[in-house]
């Protein structure tokens, strides 16, 4: 190799280290900092296999880059897969990036500059609600932009007709990210070739394509029709991120055509007139400097509790539930305190427990009202679904499937819950789809061959618990949680663990006392090691608000130590009189996690 | 010479292609030999054993539900060449066109169906020949109907589509998707045709009724001073300028086993709307406060409007074995009634019931007329006027000549409802949740002259799995005979019309003036599902 070859060549092997360093620390920055596999809960990806869904999704401008990216993301088994997926994406909107400039200047060694796109990337998923559909759009329209610059025809009509006939498959492909291409293009056109007729059609073109595709062809809304894959509109907070984005490209060709025409190229040639190497490691330096300096918790600190404290629910990470918990600082949400007490009902520790957390939304934060289970709709029915409370499971599994679409825990879900109540055939409809869900082909066939056998199935392992539980009374309800169903349940199967606590937890929220007392000798009848610490303290709490013939209870349920705390709370209560200021604060201190404190200073009103 | 080659090139292709084509239509057909006999007919789904099809109808596709290695399929009649399918997943895709043929020269005539299935060895099985029947009367073309999930409170993807029966081809009326994914429900046509129809619209973008008459489509409030609440389950007046509707508010609760949802009807009435004037009439009789009233029908000549109407209840509450709160939702039964009406003076009749509750035991709603005015069908069911969650809902018939009643053929063990006549009075489809006692699907049945019925088969689909995968319902058939003749872009454009570009519809003011005698008419219709 000469030594003009290898001068030539390090540059171009510092861009590309650069932009492996790009990479890898996109990597890192998304699986220590993001875990972009929270993305796949809120953004719920729906893939099935087969004609149909990708017809379907054809009908829609954008609609085949929104099937890709549905499909890759089946494949995010883990932050890592996801981090991988992402870096991958960010690198090659970099490189894309770089290869479109190299296509408008003279000079082939574009570099840094390149990589600031796949960095507000990097922020934009900061929120988990950033569709992952843009990067993909954004990086075929790259593609195309970069052929199209490189390749196309030096004939003006056949290059115009091949513009128009670009911009149209892009606009079908990737919905209103094709605006990039267009737009790029009529500035290319305009600016770099001087083929002015073509700059000003293609500009038509683009204006006018996406508001007669929704006219005639696609059922879409025009403005959806417009910023499909461009905009998220729904998150406003990262609307200047993505306008930024998108400035970026539009502004960078101008800058160029004005370099090319200014004293300012010398300017700057003489101001950065040392090596390009130099250069290069100096951008990677601010890049990196960027990563350390970007905060490390994400956007929305609560919407991320949720959506990880969701997804532990999910796959049954009941300890890092309570772990998220005890560490998250903000206001608690009828979600949070929902997975909460749900987590602790898993761990058998319920109503020895549920006091330790702040239970400041009473009953809402144990079964969530009409409007929090309409939100959090899946999450709703999966508790029923545990409690046996089947009908309920099943309408909350109804309003996930229509707000979420046919993944595949929903039509599990909703498959079981028919097979259970002899809908077997209409069961069967929910597992065909189930199969055609990658990765769930297995599953399915297991419950489509249990299906057959209606008389086996209410026995087989899946189906055996909710089997036992599931009431057969009717029950009539008007879509609202309430005691009468956990009473119901109780009815039915009166070993229904989780009726049974949910109602006496449900019981000490609201501060039925009265209930609690009365059910207290269930804990002895199904042998329960010991009657739970919460109890206990309703139950001595109780006495000491209305003295009657509690005495035999106390001394038969509340254990010693259990008095002698209340005893010290007392006596600090009747302080607070004296000393109000520091006596609260010491009350919450040494009684905070306790069923008295909750009663008298954060149960909500009615 | 390049000119040449390329010329020579083209030439050789067209030759494979003719080749190949001259080869597929020339393959002989397959010969069973030794098939062994199976004294049952083949387990075959949908279910298209033992019907009448139309003349006009599209492929009845199907899945064979035996066990086998490959199947073969042959179709048959009096006339024409039998037609051959052969597959070995057993998915029975019939040639369009074949098809088309056969049907066309076999009206009146049977439709044998045989299904071979092979085994593993090679022995082939011959089950018993499906027999059906060709009708010689043609079905109207399209059904036009509303398409969603099986909901509960919340929805996402709903709208009124039309399917040409004819063929596969299904097209979108109103997808709620260019409407702001808002509700759409109460789509009708008068006398089967598409000169003047009507949907509904709740919600963003404004909840209203898209009215096309004579080709032109407006957007209509058909809430008043009388009614809060906009119409719904319309009826066309036979002159086309009427169309009555059901005001009121429906209370939705979930029962704990079986079907979850149903609906308590507490206040309804019914709402004369004139097209011309933009004016909505009542009268005491179809709106009264001690009664509830819904589902009108106009007669044929449009001499009486039908209804069915209940009495109110004395309290909605009842207790339960269990001493707990519960819902008299048992205890509410519609008769049907019907009250003369001169349309040319806007005057009302006497009241008289044409089939009680009381005698009858069942709870009748969703009369619809023959267009010949010699049949009213009806969905009877143990109670309230929403039969489509009651598994017990069932079709009947009374002829208006004679008085007689009768529980028609067609039915399932599982709820009809929500038919709709042909414009010869020869078909009827309707909702059923036959196929899985869940999903709403469409059915179609032959009626003769003198009211007998064939059995139900469900809309042919081109995917023979379709009604095992679909998760869709398709609920409030209604028979056309052409397609609908605007776009949907239009249909959303005028369904975005702002609050002043929208007609309000005034209010009788002889109502007007009898308002306070006049029934508490319902706050909001909430009609979010009202047809699943």
């Amino acid at each position: 190799m000469t030594r003009f070859e290898l001068k030539r060549l390090i540059p171009k092997i510092g861009i590309w280290t650069q932009e492996l360093i790009f990479l890898i620390a996109a990597f890192f920055y998304l699986h220590s900092q993001i875990n972009p596999i929270l993305m796949l809960e809120s953004q719920s990806p729906v893939f099935l296999k087969g004609a149909a869904f990708f017809n379907g999704s054809m009908k829609i401008p954008g609609g085949f880059v929104n099937w890709l990216t549905a499909l890759f993301m089946q494949y995010w088994s883990s932050d890592f897969w996801a981090s991988l997926y992402l870096a991958i994406c960010f690198w090659l909107i970099a490189i894309l990036t770089r290869m479109w400039i190299n296509t408008l200047t003279e000079k082939k060694s574009t570099h840094t500059f390149n990589i600031i796109p796949a960095a507000i990337f990097l922020l934009l998923h900061g929120n988990y609600y950033f569709p992952v559909n843009v990067e993909l759009s954004l990086i075929v329209n790259l593609v195309f932009l970069f052929l199209f610059n490189k390749y196309s025809f030096s004939n003006q009509w056949v290059r115009l007709v091949a513009g128009i006939l670009i911009s149209v498959i892009l606009f079908w492909f990737t919905g209103g990210t094709f605006l990039v291409f267009a737009v790029l293009t009529v500035l290319n056109e305009i600016l770099f070739k001087k083929k002015y007729v073509n700059g000003v059609v293609l500009f038509f073109i683009a204006v006018v394509l996406p508001y007669a595709g929704s006219a005639s062809i696609f059922y879409v809304p025009t403005r959806q029709a417009y910023l499909q894959n461009l905009i998220a509109e729904e998150n406003i907070n990262l609307m200047t991120n993505q306008y930024l984005l998108y400035a970026f490209y539009f502004i960078t060709p101008i800058v160029i055509f004005i370099f090319n025409f200014s004293s300012l190229k010398r300017f700057v040639q003489k101001v950065t007139d040392f090596h390009q190497i130099w250069k290069i490691a100096l951008g990677t330096v601010l890049l990196l400097a960027t990563f350390y300096i970007t905060p490390t918790k994400p956007s929305n600190y609560l919407m991320r509790t949720v959506i990880q404290v969701n997804q532990f629910a999910r796959n049954g990470n009941w300890n890092s539930i309570l772990e998220a918990i005890s560490k998250y600082t903000d206001k608690m949400n009828p979600i949070l305190l929902y997975q909460t007490n749900f987590a602790l009902f898993k761990k058998n520790l319920l109503l020895d427990k549920m006091f330790f957390f702040n239970q400041s939304e009473g009953h809402k934060g144990l079964l969530m009202d009409f409007h929090w289970c309409s939100t959090f709709s899946e999450e709703a029915s999966n508790i029923y679904w545990d409690m046996g409370l089947v009908s309920e499971s099943q309408h909350w599994a109804h309003e996930a499937l229509e707000q979420k679409g046919y993944l595949p825990n929903i039509l599990k879900r909703l498959g079981m819950i028919y097979s259970l109540k002899g809908y077997n055939n209409a069961g069967n409809r929910y597992f065909n789809n189930l199969k055609k869900v990658p990765f769930y082909e297995e599953t399915a066939d297991e419950l489509l061959k249990l299906n057959q056998d209606p008389v086996t199935l209410p026995k087989s392992s899946s189906y055996q618990r909710i089997a036992s539980v599931m009431p057969t009374e009717d029950f009539i309800s008007l879509g609202r949680p309430s005691p009468l169903n956990m009473e119901t349940l109780l009815r039915r199967n009166p070993l229904n663990k989780m009726a049974f606590e949910y109602l006496m937890a449900y019981d000490l929220l609201i501060g039925n006392l009265k209930g609690v007392a009365k059910r207290a000798s269930y804990f002895e009848l199904v042998n329960y090691p010991h009657m739970p610490i919460h109890i206990q303290e309703a139950l001595i709490f109780k006495e000491s608000i209305s003295p009657d013939s509690g005495k035999t209870s106390l001394q038969r349920y509340v254990t010693p130590a259990v008095i002698n705390r209340f005893v010290e709370y007392r006596k600090i209560l009747i302080d607070i009189k004296k000393d109000r200021s520091g006596t609260t604060t010491k009350l919450r201190g040494l009684f905070g996690d306790t069923y008295w404190y909750y009663y008298m200073f954060i149960k909500p009103k009615k | 010479m390049k000119n040449q080659n390329i010329i020579n090139r083209i030439k050789k292709f067209v030759t494979i292609i003719l080749i190949a084509i001259l080869t597929i239509s020339c393959s002989t057909r397959k010969d069973i030999p030794n098939a062994k006999e199976e004294a049952r007919l083949p387990i075959i789904n949908p279910d298209y054993t033992g019907i009448v099809i139309p003349p006009n109808c599209s492929p009845l596709n199907f899945s064979i539900k035996e066990k086998g290695e490959n199947f073969l399929v042959q179709i048959s009649s009096k006339h024409g060449e039998p037609i051959q399918v052969e597959d070995n997943s057993g998915q029975i895709n019939i040639p369009f066109s074949d098809w088309k043929e056969l049907l066309a020269q076999n009206a009146g005539e049977n439709l044998k169906i045989e299904i071979y299935s092979e085994q593993k060895n090679g022995q082939w099985t011959r089950f018993n020949a499906i027999e059906n029947k060709i009708a010689t009367e043609k079905i109207d073309g399209y059904v036009a109907y509303r398409k969603f999930g099986p909901l509960f409170n919340q929805w996402k993807k709903m709208g009124i589509y039309q399917r040409n029966i004819e063929n596969f081809d299904e097209t979108p009326i109103l997808p709620n998707k260019l409407t702001q994914d808002n509700c759409m429900n109460c789509h009708n046509f008068w006398q089967n045709g598409t000169d003047r129809w009507l949907l509904h619209t709740r919600f963003e973008p404004g909840t209203a009724m898209l009215l096309c008459v004579d080709e032109k489509i407006k957007k209509i409030d058909t809430r008043t001073e009388f009614n809060k609440s906009p119409g719904g389950y319309p009826t066309w007046h036979p002159s086309g300028n009427l169309i009555a509707f059901s005001v009121g508010k429906p209370l939705q609760f979930f029962h704990t086993i079986g079907e979850t949802r149903d609906e308590l009807d507490r206040v309804l009435d019914i709402i004369v709307y004139d097209v011309k004037k933009n004016m909505v009439t009542t009268t005491p009789e179809i709106s009264s406060p001690d009664r509830v009233e819904v589902w009108p029908l106009w007669s044929h000549n449009g001499d009486y409007l039908y209804f069915c109407s209940s009495n109110k209840i004395d309290s909605y509450t009842v207790k339960s074995q269990k001493n707990e709160d519960s819902l008299a939702y048992g205890n509410i039964k519609f008769d049907l009634m019907r009250i003369l009406y001169d349309a040319k003076n806007n005057t009302w009749g006497k009241l008289e019931t044409v089939i009680s509750s009381a005698q009858t035991g069942f709870s009748i709603s969703q009369p619809k007329i023959s267009p010949d005015g010699r049949f009213i069908v009806f969905t009877a069911s143990s109670y309230g006027s929403f039969p489509i969650f009651h598994s017990d809902a069932d079709l009947y018939s009374y002829d208006l000549r004679n008085g007689a009643m009768k529980r028609l053929e067609l039915n399932s063990d599982r709820a009809e409802g929500f038919h709709s006549w042909s414009s010869n009075n020869r078909w009827l489809v309707y909702s059923s949740k036959r196929q899985d006692g869940q999903f709403t699907g469409i059915f179609i049945s032959h009626i003769d002259s003198a009211g007998v019925t064939s059995k139900g088969f469900a809309l042919p689909q081109e995917d023979p799995l379709f009604y095992e995968t679909c998760l869709e319902i398709f609920n409030v058939p209604e028979m056309v005979k052409e397609s609908v003749k605007f776009s949907p872009q239009t249909l959303a454009r005028i369904a975005h019309l702002e609050e002043q570009e929208t007609q309000k519809a005034t209010l009788d003011p002889k109502v007007k003036a009898n308002k306070s005698k006049s029934s508490p008419a319902a706050d909001s219709w909430i009609n979010t599902n009202m047809t699943r």
